[in-house]
């Protein structure tokens, strides 16, 4: 039962909590242990990435400069700009202006379809270039397969938390503009705090997979 | 009014947008400078400015509790022991 309809004292607030505030506090801390949980899944890729690089340096450095530098650098500038949009989307919301919330929101989902559609074409210029692993793989020696393993692999799984993101952040656009649920800060924050970290995981990767053997 | 509240909402996440801008340039930018294994750790030196004006002011972490602080140093804080814990076996086995 929620007690969060528009009129009543206390709009937005769930059950259990007996105020705004500790709703807010219970959203971050919540959204911070899936986050803690999410640092560790992505460094058992970077743990990867870090030993096989040490051994195979060389191999890394040959890989790593076929990676495409310019689709890399339009993509992070799209996700600093996703970063800032979703911030003033944030405290849009804490102010209550709905209108800037709300653009902002689909500002921030449409800076992140940008980013996928980028991402699509670098697959394909990736794909026209051979660098799909197999028996026609492009590049010698084989151990620059191990890189390009580590690319396919941590730039899709960070495309599928962008995707996820994404949808999410439409989801509550939608519940604020048809006023399914009152805009709020709590809400606004859990998706702000997830957005920025899949925004923080690129800017680890963009190094690593974009900047080697330049 | 609501222009005058909208514009102070834009006014310091733009600035640190700009900030993140010039790193990720600067960042880039040096890769291009043959420093060897130096690039890798600048660059890395510069992802890591660039989380922390994230965190810090786009995530709002410096408002957040003493509670919240702990948590997002967690995921960190795992991370190293596991880094520590790897390297202390490959940096030393030579077979």
């Amino acid at each position: 039962m929620t007690n969060g309809a528009a009129g009543t004292l206390e709009a937005g607030l769930q059950e259990p909590w007996p105020t705004r505030a500790l709703q807010r506090e219970g959203v971050g801390v919540g959204m911070w242990i899936f986050l803690a949980s999410e640092v560790l899944f992505f460094s058992g890729l970077l743990i990867t990435y870090a030993v096989y690089r040490s051994l195979y340096a060389e191999a890394f450095r040959v890989a790593a400069a076929r990676t495409d530098i310019v689709y890399g650098a339009i993509n992070t500038m799209i996700l600093l700009t996703s970063s800032l949009t979703m911030t003033v989307a944030l405290r849009a919301a804490t102010a209550q202006l709905r209108q800037l919330a709300i653009g902002c929101l689909i500002a921030t989902a449409a800076l992140g379809l940008a980013f996928l559609a980028v991402k699509g074409l670098e697959y394909y210029g990736d794909y026209t270039k051979g660098l799909i692993l197999g028996a026609h793989f492009a590049l010698a020696p084989p151990e620059t397969q191990l890189f390009w393993m580590l690319y396919w692999v941590m730039t899709g799984v960070h495309a599928i938390h962008l995707t996820a993101g994404i949808l999410i952040v439409l989801t509550i656009a939608i519940l604020f503009e048809r006023r399914i649920v009152p805009l709020q800060a709590s809400t606004t924050e859990g998706v702000a705090i997830y957005w920025h970290f899949v925004d923080c995981v690129w800017l680890v990767l963009f190094p690593l997979l974009y900047l080697v053997g330049r | 009014m609501k222009g005058t509240i909208s514009k102070q909402l834009w006014k310091e996440p733009a600035a640190v947008w700009l900030g993140l801008v010039v790193l990720f340039a600067i960042s880039t930018a040096s890769a291009y400078v043959p420093l060897g294994a130096f690039n890798t750790a600048l660059n890395l030196v510069f992802s890591a400015v660039m989380i922390a004006l994230l965190v810090t002011f786009l995530m709002d972490l410096r408002r957040s509790s003493v509670l919240i602080h702990i948590l997002a140093g967690a995921g960190l804080f795992w991370t190293i022991f596991l880094f520590t814990l790897t390297f202390a076996d490959y940096a030393t086995r030579h077979y």
